[in-house]
């Protein structure tokens, strides 16, 4: 009698640590997941552009650059996964990006920056990034844009 | 009788922890970070070149064979943009358009139907007048399938003028 109790109260109860395995699992994804992507690429307003090439997952030989639309109250414009920058400091990544492909043996040409402006950054901003990027000898750029989509 | 069954069940409880407020917790913690990712967006990307050798583009070897398409990006002091290639101006909302069949059509007229083109923008322009630009560029590209796509370059001139500044 007092053993059938007891398998019904198992029944009943249901083992809750493999679906909190899972939820938890889930939680760190999501807050590496959402870590990582606010890293590399800033909050702008991507301008838009219908016939842009869709992007292709992850080339590892890019380097992103965010070009804001105003500058920060240090008059810095650019961000990067590494955080804000002023001018300096972006040559000096430029130069230590371009170093680093060279000594990994790739060909020049392949190095590529990803320049993400603002829809409202003036050009002369663009500008400046590229004659960065030419001075290391990077002459590839592409801009990201926004692909329109059902509107 | 009935106090010594109601021991035995608190005996029970006790041992096995309560996990309603844990999983309450973490459904709720998994419903805000499931909220706030927002998801990567796919961008779109536009490619473009930088002049290789500023401020030498006559004596270069690799001068390019044809003609390059200077597409001038102004802007007027009522802050309008104005899209320049040769002595066409282009202006208005269907700037871009226009834009495309223009390259389209030097395009077509071209002997290799294949000449650079090179993009010399003002330095108050705003940057979705340069991406349209591309993309007008981009859009000629998807004209003519099979064709090797169109160069694209940014003016040299304007670069070295800024770095002088």
């Amino acid at each position: 009698m007092k053993r059938r109790k007891s398998t019904k109260m198992e029944d009943v109860e249901m083992d809750m640590t493999p679906m909190i395995d899972v939820v938890f699992n889930l939680i760190i994804f999501f807050m590496l997941v959402t870590q990582m992507v606010t890293i590399e690429r800033a909050e702008l307003e991507l301008p838009r552009a219908d016939n842009a090439q869709e992007e292709e997952v992850e080339d590892k030989n890019q380097f992103i650059v965010n070009i804001h639309e105003k500058p920060d109250e240090e008059g810095r414009w650019i961000e990067t996964s590494l955080g804000k920058h002023t001018w300096a400091e972006l040559s000096q990544l430029l130069y230590e990006e371009a170093q680093a492909k060279f000594n990994e043996n790739e060909d020049v040409s392949d190095r590529q920056v990803l320049i993400r402006a603002d829809i409202k950054t003036p050009y002369r901003m663009v500008q400046r990034v590229m004659i960065e990027c030419s001075k290391q000898k990077i002459y590839k750029v592409s801009f990201a844009t926004k692909i329109q989509s059902d509107e | 009788m009935a106090v010594s069954r109601s021991l035995e069940n608190l005996a029970n409880e006790q041992a096995d922890m309560d996990m309603t407020p844990m999983i309450d917790v973490t459904f709720l913690l998994l419903i805000f970070f499931m909220c706030t990712l927002h998801f990567k967006v796919l961008e779109g990307i536009l490619q473009a070149h930088l002049p290789k050798d500023q401020g030498m583009q006559n004596t270069s070897a690799e001068r390019d064979p044809e003609e390059p398409i200077t597409v001038k990006i102004l802007q007027s002091s009522r802050n309008v943009t104005v899209v320049w290639v040769g002595s066409e101006q282009f202006e208005g909302p269907r700037k871009y358009s226009r834009l495309f069949n223009k390259i389209r059509s030097i395009v077509q007229a071209s002997p290799n139907s294949n000449p650079p083109v090179v993009i010399d923008p003002d330095i108050d322009v705003p940057f979705q007048d340069i991406v349209s630009t591309l993309n007008a560029c981009r859009k000629v590209d998807e004209s003519r399938p099979g064709k090797k796509p169109l160069q694209v370059k940014f003016a040299a001139k304007a670069l070295e003028e800024l770095e002088n500044e």
